[in-house]
């Protein structure tokens, strides 16, 4: 039986009055600065002078003759790949070894893995630099050891291995967190399905291959969609740890924008980069959206 | 019905309240200043000082104190300038950084505010580093300069003098390998490119001169001239040649400027170039006066008549535009100008004042360093301009980066100063 039409006028009061808060935030901090960003990026503008000029899609020409955004853009799809790779790669390695590997100090072993996750990305980024520092830092001793050397600029004063470093820094302080919640997949596994599969012969190896990853699917592509989120929005250890440097190695689109805002005052040109780098997030959301719905 | 119990907490977190609100006096003001950050314990505590005084004689302000390390300062100043939760005083360089600001009418004029304040204190002819088209829009504070700072215990043991040219340095850089392979002449942290720039500024100043530099720096210049002198190549080729010959430390652009002087400090590196806020953080860091100072090296193939200046600036502060209390900010600053301040900056901060009327009073008590240079400055000619401070943001921003590339060699001098040649060529068009 239909309902009341004062009924249902309630109904939709109290479901409004209940959204409204989260919908009141979201039009303020997403939505206005949104639209402010798309509406910017067609203007000339800039903080010294305020310069406010339509310019059309101008910056987006610009920003296709950009050396430096072209150099930014690689990085960040080599920062997106690699980080999966060694992130969600390592985090399922240590995450099967501690499901079903091992047996004694569980607790201990997740907890130095899980450990730098918890300390701030400057505090990190400070103590790798450090650490890879040529002059003050202890890797060309370790490396001596087993005969190696480092370049003479140490890892990331190279500019063909800056980024690298970069991304090996972001692997050892992330790869704990893609660990936990790998391992947290892994125990929702029933018991129940390895004790079938064992009783046809299907073990170890194979039994990590044919049963934990099918079912811990759509775990794992969550995880590499906050991999490749993270690898776009990157910007705090590349600060810290090189600068953007040496030269322009190791820019990617996050610091990049911040640059062309708060160094270069070209608050226009840094809009255009931002809905750019929008839409590849977009693209990249999208695509694993629709991986974890088939 | 309300829980007779919740009333008492109730009553008192209000009556707190209201206590609260009567307790900030109705003319209550909040000043806010921002500064560079810094690791020297006097300038801190000379801060200290100077706020409590200031407070002391204006019952009812309170100065806010923010410091930023220089490049999130430089980042940070223009666009909170523009807000309304920007400082009312801040820091700057008497350069193209503050120009740009009262250009743009971000700055204050500050001209008619000096009358029975700073302009009863200083020459009004040392306004002109933060002047635009004749008025004021800053006030300056004290002066910078940037030294070879050197080991002497180094070079005392092994019978070395230090260089004065540049072909002396490089045939150093030598020596000093030999005596110690791990040891370097000199530590350069250029992690964050104004070490490497500042370098450059001074060997530039000697190859190209110091009125030439300005023209182009300026963007005065014709098009076809602008940044063409073939010294600019020269300087940058210099950088690479230092690199080559084992001069600097390894990865310099992976240091940073606190990691250089802790290499200087704890001996990894001879000497290091340094500014006159060094002192202070090289004691900090253990070697407590083990150092001499030094001019940096004349350049050997570099004209006569280009020597004889030395890189430096003079610092002080501006006030916003948007500023709701800009006479209690020229209070302020006309505090930091007063003869005990300016003598008590140069104690504890190592400031080389722009009032020296109160010095004679605290001679004693300065640092030997700074002492020393109170007593070199006036032999030179002059400052030789530093590229990152007086030259537009954006050129800035292709030179210092290209620095790095030299460094390393995946540039040559000539690819970057065609890039910076293009990138002025473009600032000055959009003018």
């Amino acid at each position: 039986m239909a309902q009341p039409p004062t009924h249902h006028r309630r109904d939709t009061i109290s479901a409004l009055t209940l959204l409204a808060p989260a919908m009141i935030l979201f039009g303020a901090f997403i939505l206005l600065p949104l639209m402010q960003t798309f509406a910017w990026s067609l203007y000339r503008y800039e903080v010294f002078g305020g310069v406010k000029e339509f310019v059309g899609l101008d910056n987006f020409a610009k920003l296709a003759g950009d050396e430096v955004f072209g150099i930014a853009l690689i990085n960040n799809l080599k920062f997106a790949v690699l980080s999966v790779v060694l992130q969600v790669g390592m985090g399922l390695v240590l995450a099967a070894l501690l499901d079903r590997g091992v047996r004694r100090f569980k607790v201990v072993y997740r907890t130095i893995i899980f450990a730098p996750i918890l300390v701030s990305t400057a505090a990190v980024g400070l103590l790798w630099s450090l650490i890879l520092n040529p002059s003050i830092g202890p890797v060309d001793d370790w490396l001596g050891l087993i005969g190696l050397s480092a370049p003479r600029n140490g890892l990331l004063g190279e500019p063909a291995f800056a980024i690298y470093g970069v991304i090996f820094v972001g692997a050892w302080q992330y790869t704990g967190f893609m660990m936990v919640i790998l391992l947290a997949g892994m125990q929702n596994v029933p018991e129940e399905t390895y004790e079938a599969a064992r009783m046809d012969g299907c073990k170890g190896l194979r039994a990590f291959f044919h049963i934990t990853l099918p079912t811990i699917r759509n775990v794992i592509i969550t995880c590499c969609l906050l991999t490749v989120i993270g690898a776009f929005k990157v910007f705090d250890l590349v600060y810290v740890l090189t600068n953007g440097g040496p030269g322009n190695a190791t820019e990617v689109l996050a610091s990049y924008i911040f640059r062309n805002a708060f160094e270069f005052g070209q608050i226009g040109y840094a809009n255009a980069l931002s809905v750019v780098f929008l839409a590849i997030a977009f693209v990249f959301g999208l695509i694993q959206f629709r991986m974890i719905r088939r | 019905m309300h829980n007779q119990s919740s009333r008492g907490p109730r009553a008192l977190t209000l009556a707190l309240g209201l206590a609260a609100v009567i307790a900030v006096p109705a003319n209550a003001q909040q000043l806010k200043l921002w500064e560079i950050s810094s690791t020297n314990e006097g300038v801190n505590q000379n801060w200290e000082n100077v706020i409590a005084q200031f407070e002391a004689e204006h019952p009812g302000v309170e100065v806010v104190m923010e410091t930023f390390d220089t490049e999130a300062f430089k980042q940070g100043l223009a666009v909170a300038l523009t807000s309304t939760s920007g400082p009312d005083i801040f820091f700057n360089w008497g350069s193209e950084d503050s120009a740009v600001l009262a250009r743009n009418g971000l700055a204050a004029d500050v001209t008619d505010m000096g009358e029975g304040r700073w302009l009863d204190k200083i020459n009004a002819g040392l306004l002109a580093p933060f002047s635009v088209e004749g008025r004021a829009y800053g006030v300056p504070s004290h002066s910078i300069a940037k030294y070879m700072y050197y080991n002497t215990a180094f070079y005392e043991e092994n019978g070395l003098t230090f260089p004065t040219t540049t072909d002396e340095l490089l045939a150093m850089c030598k020596t000093v390998r030999e005596i110690d392979p791990e040891v370097a002449f000199t530590s350069l942290g250029n992690r964050d490119q104004w070490k490497g720039i500042h370098y450059v500024s001074m060997l530039t100043a000697e190859y190209v001169g110091v009125d030439a530099m300005l023209a182009d720096m300026r963007l005065q210049n014709s098009d076809d001239a602008m940044f063409t002198d073939p010294g600019y190549t020269k300087a940058l080729a210099m950088m690479r040649t230092m690199e080559e010959e084992g001069c600097f430390q390894q990865g310099v652009n992976v240091t940073t400027a606190d990691m250089s002087r802790t290499i200087f400090a704890s001996g990894l590196a001879t000497s290091i170039y340094c500014g006159t806020w060094c002192p202070g953080t090289f004691d900090s860091e253990g070697l407590e006066g083990g150092y001499s100072m030094a001019p940096f090296p004349a350049v050997s193939d570099a004209p006569e008549e280009n020597h004889g200046y030395i890189l430096g600036l003079t610092e002080g502060f501006q006030i916003s535009a948007q500023s709701q209390h800009k006479e209690l900010a020229a209070d302020f600053i006309d505090l930091i100008l007063s003869d005990a301040v300016q003598a008590e900056r140069l104690v504890l901060a190592g400031r080389i004042p722009v009032n020296g009327a109160g010095v004679g009073a605290v001679s004693d008590e300065v640092h030997p360093a700074i002492q020393h240079v109170v007593a070199d400055l006036p032999n030179y000619k002059g400052f030789a301009p530093i590229l990152d401070v007086d030259l537009d943001g954006r050129i800035v921003e292709v030179y210092k980066r290209g620095i790095q590339d030299v460094i390393d060699g995946r540039v040559t001098p000539e690819e970057l100063m065609a890039k910076v040649r293009a990138e002025a060529l473009a600032v000055k068009s959009e003018r």
